[in-house]
């Protein structure tokens, strides 16, 4: 009995490493390399699927259900579509995501056909398309138990990973680029991470999507990871020591990725030889043309208001204003520059007078200059 | 005032409201030989004038309208060519008078203009081959526009010379225009008889030439025509950068034959400087050449002429 129930608990135990079963018309096998394994743990998947009945011609779809689970990459693939003895050989590599008991499940679809059907399906060509009429039976297939087991905390890669850096030189004049190249290289889960280093006061970091290169093998995917990235700063600084936690589950052992800290000389430079002196853009300066166009309409318009309003004052004083020959007869102190004075003005008012004055200058009779003056002084007003 | 003078005026003023300066100006110019040159608006009694003067003296007067399409021939005649006969006769033209109005003289193109002050200068006109006298008296009274209006040619300075004497001719009184108005409308205008013959004028010419004018005058005059070419010598700097060129030697003459007239016409038998003072703008300002920057400040020539009988001292 006891044998009996070890041979049970045995055919159990072999039923979570391979799922087969045997159908009336095909054969199938999915193995797991792994029930139990770590964290991003790659393991092989292999699924076998054989024609076993020959009577029908029979095609096979399948595929791996996606899940956030899994990161699941397709590794090799072969499909034999020989009627009546159809094959299909697949193998993958899945990464589990999340500890504890997961299930890795599967879609297929047996399309059942005949001879007739594939002849009539092979009749048609590019321009006569005929379509192969099928008989498409879902298949369940029992999923792949797995047991996935937690990580040492902090780890940051799972594989087996070595890191090499090269850094372009560690003297550079201020504000030069320092090229820095780091890779990571080895098997395991793609050992990709955001950033390696976070930004600082002392440099300026200039960093850009890692270069990945992979070579996908059956015992898994060989990754070689460059992250490529520059500083430039104006003074003296340091890159400190980083320390990767990594863990290889095929040793089952922990172990650390190391850069070591980097001392960056910064040779100061004149600030001058930074700025093309011939290109230069200008100088900033606030622009106030906006205020100086302004009080300028503003002034002229003042101007031409004033000089309105100046006009309006003056008209009085220009009305008010005496005959300037008033001052002129005046002033005059003898009969012949008041006689100047008359004939000067075309004005027949002074006809009389300058009559007098020509009869008193240059003949007999006399006269009064000042009456005479008054008289001329009443005719102007 | 000499009677004859005096009669021909009360003959004038039958048909001729106010205007005394222009009428004043035509017997000055009838008396000395001048042309006058009259500037002013249509409607002031210009050709009335001329036809009042002609009919009361007995003289013939024609009348020009000056226009942009006139040619010379259209004023001094032309060659007619007469086919009966296959010869050439000449058609005097309108210049063929004693009294000539010639309106609008700055509406016709410079060759007209020059065409007529070449008559006016000469008294005889050539046609073809054949030159004829003008008789005595020949007066011109050409008429312009205001320079401001468009459409016509200003008389250059030098044809400009021709003329003895420039009239502004400005409207009547009020109580002129109404007498003007009432007259006109009721036809009332007294016919214009003649009253002195050609024979008189002679006369009228000859007693002008007995008017005395005292030496020290003729020097004024000859001083007021040199104010104005230099005006720094007589104290007048502030018109320097007005007067382009001063008034011709014949501005001279027609001023010192314009004052004797003016004595004449008032009656006197001397010449005082009130005379010349009265006849000095109508000789000069039209032979006052300004410049652009007292055309610019709206001085015109009669300021000018004025300033100069303001500072030269009379005799």
């Amino acid at each position: 009995m006891k044998h009996n129930l070890g041979s049970l608990l045995g055919i159990v135990l072999l039923m979570g490493f391979v799922s087969s079963l045997f159908a009336e018309e095909f054969a199938y096998k999915i193995e797991a390399n792994k029930q139990e394994m770590y964290l991003k743990e790659g393991i092989l998947l292999t699924v076998d699927l054989n024609q076993t009945d020959p009577k029908n011609i029979l095609l096979f779809q399948f595929e791996v259900n996606k899940s956030d689970d899994f990161a699941i990459y397709p590794l090799y693939a072969k499909h034999d579509d020989t009627p009546h003895a159809t094959s299909l050989h697949e193998s993958y590599l899945v990464y589990p995501l999340k500890t504890g008991n997961l299930n890795l499940t599967f879609s297929c679809i047996k399309r059942v056909t005949s001879d007739l059907k594939m002849k009539h399906f092979a009749s048609g060509d590019r321009d006569d398309f005929k379509k192969l009429e099928t008989k498409d039976v879902p298949i369940v297939l029992p999923p792949v138990k797995l047991h996935v087991k937690p990580l040492p905390p902090s780890t940051q890669l799972v594989g087996d990973f070595h890191l090499t850096t090269k850094v372009q030189t560690h003297e550079a004049e201020a504000y030069a680029p320092i090229a820095m190249r780091i890779e990571i290289e080895g098997k395991g889960y793609p050992p990709i991470l955001h950033s390696l280093y976070s930004k600082s006061k002392n440099y300026t970091l200039f960093s850009q999507a890692p270069e990945v290169k992979k070579n996908i093998t059956k015992t898994g995917i060989d990754y070689n990871v460059t992250y490529v990235m520059a500083f430039s700063a104006n003074k003296d600084f340091t890159l400190p020591k980083l320390t990767l936690h990594a863990f290889n589950p095929e040793t089952q052992q922990p172990y650390t990725l190391t850069i070591k800290a980097h001392n960056f000389h910064i040779n100061a430079v004149n600030q001058n030889r930074l700025i093309d002196a011939q290109n230069k853009p200008k100088k900033l300066v606030e622009d106030w043309s906006w205020l100086k166009n302004l009080l300028s309409y503003f002034t002229v318009f003042a101007a031409g208001w004033l000089s309105a309003l100046a006009f309006k004052w003056q008209k009085p004083r220009i009305v008010d204003r005496q005959d300037p020959l008033v001052g002129k007869v005046i002033q005059c102190k003898e009969p012949k520059v008041l006689l100047q004075l008359l004939i000067a003005q075309e004005d027949k008012r002074f006809a009389q007078s300058i009559e007098k004055l020509e009869s008193a200058l240059y003949g007999n009779t006399t006269f009064n200059l000042k009456t005479m003056k008054q008289e001329i002084l009443e005719i102007l007003q | 005032m000499n009677t004859k003078i005096n009669t021909l005026k009360q003959e004038l003023n039958k048909v001729i409201i106010g205007q005394e300066m222009m009428i004043e100006g035509l017997l000055i110019g009838l008396l000395c030989d001048g042309h006058i040159l009259v500037e002013g608006v249509p409607g002031l009694a210009k050709t009335t004038t001329i036809n009042a003067l002609s009919k009361a003296l007995g003289l013939e007067s024609k009348r020009i309208q000056f226009t942009p399409d006139l040619l010379p021939s259209d004023i001094i005649g032309a060659q007619i060519y007469n086919p009966n006969d296959h010869s050439f006769s000449v058609k005097k033209g309108p210049l063929f008078t004693n009294l000539l109005l010639a309106d609008e003289i700055n509406r016709a193109p410079a060759k007209v203009q020059s065409a007529l002050l070449e008559v006016m200068q000469e008294r005889q006109v050539t046609i073809a081959e054949e030159t004829f006298k003008l008789e005595s008296p020949f007066l011109v009274m050409a008429t312009q526009n205001p320079i401001e209006q468009e459409g016509v040619y200003a008389l250059p300075e030098a044809q400009l010379d021709r003329f003895m004497m420039k009239l502004i001719v400005t409207h009547n009184s009020e109580e002129e225009e109404v007498e003007i108005m009432r007259k006109a409308a009721n036809k009332s205008f007294a016919q214009i008889e003649t009253v002195l013959t050609i024979e008189d004028l002679h006369t009228l010419q000859k007693e002008l030439k007995d008017i005395h004018i005292d030496e020290e005058l003729e020097r004024y005059i000859v001083q007021l025509i040199t104010a104005t070419r230099e005006p720094t010598r007589f104290g007048l700097e502030e018109h320097v950068a007005s007067i382009m060129f001063g008034a011709s030697p014949r501005a001279s003459i027609d001023l010192y034959k314009a004052s004797r007239a003016q004595a004449f016409l008032k009656g006197k038998t001397f010449v005082s400087p009130s005379d010349i003072a009265d006849v000095i703008h109508k000789v000069l300002r039209h032979r006052i050449v300004l410049s652009y920057e007292a055309r610019s400040q709206g001085i015109n020539s009669d300021e000018i002429i004025t300033a100069i009988v303001e500072t030269l001292a009379v005799p």
